[in-house]
């Protein structure tokens, strides 16, 4: 972060959210999650290990939570007492599955604790995280409330990708080593490659042109990926995600809701905090 | 039983005598606490080594779980600097007098105990070979730490305090050097020569000091609180339950005060038994240190319930769950203990005979200090374990490389004040012998006149 | 180029980049580069601002002492022609053995390099050509972007002078026989060129 960055990026990108516009983004990536879709398979999650270079750490360091799950299904089950037939509602109605990944929050608790400036906020409303800038202070992941950054605790390219397994990595992005902070990017090395050709044909990237490893892998359809850009700018091309978040009345910039539509599903996860997610959920329906 | 501060008739030959005798042939016991010391360290440097090499896996520190002992030490040796500065500025500007003999070793405490915390957040880091990056230096990359971050405040703030109580220390020992340099003799002498910066105690350059102190002290009490406050926004900056607390700062200040008493209160009583400094170390000081913990203790246990209470009355249900579980949950036997050690235990010090028992208060400081160690640590991780996303809430227990480490910075922190009790007089002589001259003169009248020129100067009379 | 802008100019073009107080210290910084950047004259490039920093690299043993000054030089072949991948990707690439050949079964055929050549391209193996510069892992760095900043978008280009394009980074190859590293290509090499050319400032652009 130059001093010129703190003088004048700083402030813009504040008053850009206090003016409730986002005149200075290029593009605002984010995601739709259909919960109602979401049958819990981790196809999601394998994709983005496959994608990111994610190291897998073993049963030990799992087990000691030291793993690096940027995109993790969690699994929450009913209360036992959900009626008198317990047991039985246990099983029918299984288990309610929330794929979390960064969710790029706009106001990210992330970006202001970190002493280097390793994270930030880019002109595509990304939460970026610079893996040769960091040095590990781990203060970003504390103050996350999602808990959604890893810390790699060990250097893992030997156990994790023994050869010939090392002629798999991506060669778009860095593997990490040990004392490195890392976390979802919204595949940003897709976003970078789309852009470059985008730019080299002279035209605007076009909606669907490229998604990200977990939308590009969900069996059932359940993640949208896109620009939520129009949202708030007019004159900007509508894209399939803004048009999903206009849908379900759920906006950018808010703490709460005010839905006209209070059937409406979309919700984002946390959005009291005032971290202004760019993930929008669409919460399960069950018939109880 | 004694009554008065310090023994009025003590010549003051005797006193240099007294200060000197401390500072040479190191005893059996010494050379023993230098060994424990340092095997205390070696296990640190293991620790360190291993843990530079492997990563941050073994320390057993996971994914909610960033930050851990170390951070929790790092703040309990934090607080624990705050006492010297208290000792050494705060009571010398509102002329509390009793504090003279005592103060230099608190005020090296002070230094020593900011050297041992400042290796903690650079131990943390998972790249320490980066650390500077933290400082604002011009680099061809063009790029700057972030200055929002409290990280970085911390940096500034600890090298800042360092360094001014470093100076402070050393100014306050210009006249006793001079002592030295004229009573030692070989490597020593050339070493005070040096240090004393040509002391000859004239007038002008009593004036000098005596100024230089003062400004120094101004300076250091806002510093200190400052410091501290800092410190305290590494949780209250952020956005966490149980960290994102307003009555942080003023609470850390208090924590910080309360344990470098009761350090003092240790260090007090060592000294007084190695060095046989009963002369001037005496009960009615400790016993005045003693009341100022006291003092200090309840505003802790005060603010302590204030920040509970806010939370059971407040709307936050994350943060209420979190206080809940901190009484009732995995690391409840530790907050139980530390609120026990922390408010109950310091009443001791509210009976005079307990004050004047000194193995009791032997105890009674370090058991305080272990309540104020739990205190960071039931800060920090009972809100990394149960914060809002319920996926992640576990509990950490740390590996032997968390806990060499913790250990080692005591051996770490008690070598560099083995050191200095060698090297340099820990009680303040020419302090010492103004005491005495103040108090053997406030009885004589005529004398006392005409020391007190300005009226506001309390009388020979009123008091005392 | 003036013998003013020789004398003044990049100290002049240093100073460009004090647009915040916080840079202020690259004014002494630029006055050692005005005065040590002993830069040999270059064409010019429109609309572009040439980095001027130099650095001595090591000088790195190929399996055939490639003379670069031979072929961009007196033959004056663009770089491109052999380092064809450079317009349309990330790397500049390294040519084909079969490359070589187009020329050389006709060409120079006695000159021992060639008859080294020549033995590679028999045996069907290509020369183990050495990175000679590299860029860390962690940089993403594309050659396309900047070529077609630099010469196809960039109007008064003409592409057969490429080669000046090409130096901004890799110094005076066609002066050289193999190529060695000339600039420094650090980040802050990089930066101030992204300051001078108005080139991204994200990190994330360059960071991956």
């Amino acid at each position: 972060m130059s001093l010129q960055n703190i003088l004048q990026d700083w402030s813009k990108y504040r008053k850009g959210n206090e003016e409730g516009g986002f005149h200075d983004y290029e593009h605002l990536w984010g995601l739709a999650i259909d919960l109602n879709k979401c049958i819990g398979c981790n196809a999601c999650s394998v994709a983005c290990y496959a994608e990111n270079n994610l190291a897998v750490v073993g049963k030990d360091k799992f087990a000691k939570h030291q793993e690096m799950h940027w995109l993790r299904v969690e699994r929450y089950w009913d209360e036992p007492d959900l009626g008198e037939q317990a047991v039985s509602d246990y099983q029918s109605h299984g288990a309610s599955f929330l794929p979390m990944m960064c969710q790029q929050c706009m106001a990210a608790t992330c970006e202001p604790v970190c002493p280097v400036a390793a994270t930030y906020h880019t002109p595509d409303g990304l939460n970026a995280q610079v893996y040769n800038r960091c040095i590990g202070s781990r203060y970003c992941s504390n103050n996350c409330p999602y808990r959604l950054r890893y810390f790699n605790f060990y250097s893992y390219y030997e156990d994790s990708w023994p050869a010939p397994l090392n002629m798999q990595l991506n060669p778009d992005l860095t593997v990490r080593d040990k004392g490195v902070m890392e976390k979802c990017t919204f595949c940003v090395q897709r976003i970078r490659a789309a852009k470059d050709v985008a730019k080299h044909e002279h035209r605007e990237l076009q909606d669907g042109e490229f998604t990200t490893a977990c939308a590009q892998t969900c069996p059932t359809q359940a993640i949208v990926f896109g620009d939520l850009l129009s949202l708030h700018t007019a004159g900007k091309a509508e894209s399939t995600l803004s048009t999903l978040w206009r849908d379900q009345q759920v906006e950018l910039g808010r703490t709460e809701q005010h839905k006209q539509n209070p059937d409406k599903r979309g919700y984002r996860v946390l959005e009291g905090l005032n971290t202004d997610p760019k993930v929008m959920y669409l919460e399960r329906v069950r018939e109880v | 039983m004694q009554h008065k501060d310090i023994n009025e008739d003590i010549r003051w030959a005797q006193i240099n005598k007294d200060v000197l005798r401390s500072m040479e042939n190191p005893r059996k016991a010494y050379w023993i606490s230098v060994g424990i010391c340092l095997a205390l360290l070696s296990l640190a440097v293991i620790a360190e080594i291993y843990q530079y090499n492997v990563g941050l896996g073994p320390t057993n520190l996971n994914w909610p779980h960033m930050w851990g002992l170390y951070i929790a030490t790092f703040i309990f040796w934090i607080g624990m600097s705050h006492s010297g500065t208290l000792l050494s500025a705060i009571l010398h500007i509102i002329h509390a007098d009793w504090r003279k003999p005592i103060y230099r070793f608190a005020e090296a405490m002070t230094t020593f105990t900011l050297m041992t915390a400042g290796l903690f957040p650079i131990i943390h880091l998972g790249r320490v070979w980066n650390m500077y990056w933290v400082l604002p230096y011009y680099s061809d990359r063009g790029i700057w730490p972030n200055f929002r971050s409290p990280l970085v405040w911390d940096a500034f703030a600890i090298s800042t305090y360092l360094t001014s109580s470093a100076l402070f220390l050393f100014i306050g020992m210009i006249p006793d050097l001079a002592i030295c340099r004229d009573n030692t003799r070989g490597w020593k002498k050339k070493l005070y020569t040096v240090l004393s910066l040509g002391w000859r105690g004239d007038d002008r350059q009593w004036r000098n000091f005596r100024k230089t102190y003062l400004i120094m002290a101004c300076f250091l009490i806002p510093l200190a609180v400052s410091v501290h406050s800092i410190v305290s926004s590494d949780f209250a900056m952020s956005i966490m339950p149980g960290w994102h607390v307003t009555t942080f700062p003023p609470y850390f200040v208090a924590g910080a005060l309360y344990s470098g008493c009761a350090g003092i209160i240790t260090l007090f009583i060592l000294l007084r038994y190695f060095f046989r400094f009963e002369q001037y170390m005496t009960l009615p000081i400790l016993e005045k240190t003693c009341k100022l913990t006291f003092a200090i203790a309840m505003v802790w246990t005060y603010l302590n319930l204030i920040e509970y209470s806010s939370v059971w009355y407040g709307h936050d249900t994350v943060a209420k769950e979190l206080l809940i579980d901190k009484f009732t949950g995995p690391y409840s036997p530790y907050f139980w203990a530390m609120n026990i050690l922390g408010s109950v235990l310091p009443f001791t010090l509210a009976f005079e005979k307990l004050r004047r028992h000194i193995p009791t208060m032997f105890a009674v400081s370090i058991l305080l200090n272990v309540g104020m160690w739990l205190e960071r640590w039931m800060i920090v991780s009972p809100t990394l374990a149960m914060s809002y996303e319920p996926f992640t809430h576990t509990v950490m227990w740390a590996s032997w490389v968390q806990w060499f480490i913790v250990i080692g910075s005591f051996g770490w922190f008690g070598l560099l004040f083995l050191v200095f009790v060698k090297i340099f007089p820990s009680v303040s002589m020419y302090e010492v012998k103004e005491m005495i001259f103040h108090r053997r003169h406030l009885a004589n009248k005529d004398i006392a006149a005409v020391m007190h020129r300005r009226s506001s100067d309390p009388q020979p009379s009123e008091g005392h | 180029m003036s013998a003013m802008q020789l004398f003044f100019g990049r100290r002049l073009l240093s100073c460009q980049s004090l647009r915040s107080p916080g840079r202020s210290l690259l004014l002494p910084l630029g006055f050692v580069v005005a005065l040590f950047a002993a830069a040999p004259l270059l064409a010019e490039v429109p609309n572009a601002v040439a980095p001027t920093e130099t650095y001595s690299g090591d000088q790195v043993e190929q399996p055939i002492e490639f003379p670069h000054d031979i072929h961009a030089k007196v033959n004056k072949i663009n770089c491109m022609y052999c380092h064809t991948y450079a317009r349309r990707s990330k790397v500049a690439g390294i040519p084909p053995t079969s490359k070589c050949m187009g020329c050389h079964t006709v060409i120079a055929t006695d000159k021992p390099r060639i008859k080294k050549l020549t033995e590679y391209w028999e045996k069907g193996e290509s020369p183990k050509w050495k990175k000679v510069h590299d860029l860390p892992d962690y940089v993403h760095f594309t050659h396309e972007k900047h070529l077609q900043r630099f010469i196809f978008d960039n109007k008064d280009m003409k592409v057969e002078n490429a080669s000046e394009v090409c130096a901004f980074c890799h110094g005076e190859i066609k002066d050289m026989t193999v190529a060695q590293k000339s600039r420094p290509l650090t980040m802050g090499f990089c930066r101030r060129c992204h300051e001078q050319n108005k080139g991204p400032f994200d990190c994330w652009k360059c960071h991956k």
